[in-house]
């Protein structure tokens, strides 16, 4: 472990049979369901081949079904997305360091946390149809729910993990409580915060195709409703495109972020 | 020192009193003087007695028909998932071809949020059980599978180096070793597993169910009657509570020897 070798062909070699395997595995898998579904003829209604997804997913995105083509559906599954984890994130950040700062916040505000904590998030999703319709309000506040956590707990746990000493040699050079602030509280809590952030992406993102699947066919658009739409008309080639798209976005996210987190925090 | 720690004990649970409190008669005033329509947000009386009214049989049928179905779904594909991912989770990690073939198709199907695979799961298993213990089964393999192997690689390559020096053959390592050195990662992935698959079954529940907590929220949504909505989420909270402390608890029992780690 201690002897690094420079990148030889060996090495090279190996590398690109690591990658080749990855793309061998997922061929085989890709051909192993075409058989499978061409061999034992599987009802087209139950399960079609790998091909008629990806041309549905092309199908898709130049027809129209429900409120528009695959563009469409994206951009209002986006849109709630964003809506819902912008607003997990404020909220979460600001509460979570408020909680870090003062123990009298975090005495208060835990108890009623923990109370909520074990509902899941999905559970909220009736009741937030009824509160703020079906069609954009619901998967909002679903996703506020389900993507606060990670991020006030993170946000917490980051004013936590400051240690003392950084403070209290900033105050003895003389810093200002708000040079503190900027200069050595946030950067230092930084990662875990960024972290949080992270891991509510994704849990808000799971949570808003839930939110779309229950708050039914009313609401005419986004990913969640073309999932659910195919099972309805007996498209299953629909629901397998949309699930591809859903899964494609949500690693998007993942790998974007994770970029970013790497960028950003360079300490 | 005791005495500290009982006082801290007290002023928490002074804080939690009092926030709690706080909240249920913001809520009741709310209420009350019509801030927000009771048809939107039942008043908490309400709530109480609609949990009295699931519990002495709402529609019918008893509080133990609701949980039962709800529990027999959920304990099966939870089970089918450990007893499938731990194994498939381990050999990955023990052997190189098993991971080459399995870990990009996991990778690859990972990404999709399981309940995603509802409407799939109707459509290949039709409305009763067998959809809905698919749909848990999708959610709670990944936890699993992922820790096991997560925890096999993890064992530290000395002690097993120093096992086969001993001469330990494969076997006595992965029993002796490798087990009981992943055991404790192995029982966490387990742990948020059961979580995973609590959330699922309610999600699949919302959708397609004619009994369980997850089919009396959104009935009470059909009919209109909040207050059995807002009531059918504690039992929900409290199930989920109860099975994730439980398994910390039996964590603990299990492997002793568990490192703690921050959770």
């Amino acid at each position: 472990m201690t002897h690094v070798h420079p990148p030889g062909l060996g090495a090279r070699w190996l590398k690109a049979l690591d990658a080749s395997s990855i793309w061998l595995s997922l061929i085989f898998w890709m051909f192993l369901w075409f058989f499978v579904v061409d061999i034992f003829d599987v009802d087209q209604s139950l399960l079609p081949n790998p091909a008629k997804v990806i041309q549905q997913v092309v199908w898709l995105w130049s027809n129209q079904v429900g409120a528009g083509g695959l563009l469409n559906h994206i951009s209002s599954s986006f849109q709630r997305f964003l809506g819902g984890f912008l607003l997990a994130a404020g909220v979460g950040s600001v509460l979570g360091l408020w909680m870090g700062y003062s123990r009298r916040a975090d005495l208060s505000v835990n108890p009623v946390f923990e109370l909520v904590r074990y509902v899941p998030p999905i559970a909220w999703a009736p009741f937030s149809i009824l509160w703020f319709g079906a069609s954009f309000g619901a998967q909002v506040f679903v996703i506020f729910i389900s993507a606060l956590p990670p991020i006030l707990i993170n946000a917490h746990r980051a004013v936590r993990s400051i240690k003392p000493g950084l403070i209290n040699a900033a105050r003895m050079m003389g810093a200002s409580p708000l040079i503190i602030l900027a200069e050595v509280s946030l950067p230092a809590s930084f990662p875990l915060l960024f972290s949080g952030l992270r891991i509510g992406v994704a849990t808000g993102w799971m949570a808003l195709v839930a939110a779309e699947i229950v708050a039914g066919d009313g609401s005419r658009s986004g990913l969640g409703y073309l999932v659910l739409i195919g099972q309805q008309t007996l498209r299953p080639e629909t629901t397998i495109a949309a699930m591809l798209v859903i899964g494609l976005i949500g690693a998007a996210f993942d790998v974007g972020l994770r970029y970013l987190q790497r960028r950003i925090i360079r300490w | 020192m005791n005495m500290i720690f009982s006082r801290k004990a007290l002023e928490g649970s002074a804080y939690a009193v009092v926030s709690i409190g706080g909240l249920i008669v913001f809520w009741w005033l709310a209420v009350h003087h019509n801030w927000v329509s009771s048809f939107v947000l039942p008043p908490p009386t309400d709530v109480v007695k609609a949990i009295l009214r699931i519990v002495n049989g709402y529609m019918g049928t008893g509080l133990w028909v609701h949980f039962s179905a709800s529990m027999s779904v959920v304990l099966m594909g939870y089970i089918i998932a450990i007893f499938l991912g731990v194994p498939l989770g381990m050999s990955m990690a023990y052997l190189p071809i098993v991971d080459r073939i399995f870990a990009p198709m996991i990778m690859t199907l990972r990404p999709i949020p399981p309940p995603a695979w509802i409407p799939l799961a109707i459509l290949w298993f039709g409305i009763d059980h067998s959809s809905k213990v698919f749909v848990v089964f999708v959610a709670a393999i990944v936890p699993c599978l992922l820790n096991a192997y997560e925890g096999v690689r993890q064992t530290s390559p000395k002690l097993i180096n120093a096992a086969e020096m001993l001469g330990a053959n494969r076997w006595v390592v992965f029993s002796e070793v490798v087990l009981p050195s992943a055991l404790p990662v192995v029982l966490t992935g387990i742990r948020i597993s059961l979580g995973n698959a609590w959330a699922t079954l309610v999600a699949a529940e919302l959708v397609v169910a004619t009994a369980g907590f997850g089919f009396l929220i959104i009935n009470g949504y059909r009919n209109f009657e909040i207050s059995i909505m807002a009531a059918a989420m504690f039992p929900i909270a409290l199930i989920g509570a109860a099975m994730n402390i439980g398994f910390i608890l039996l964590e603990k029992r299990l492997v002793p020897w568990r490192t703690e780690q921050k959770n």
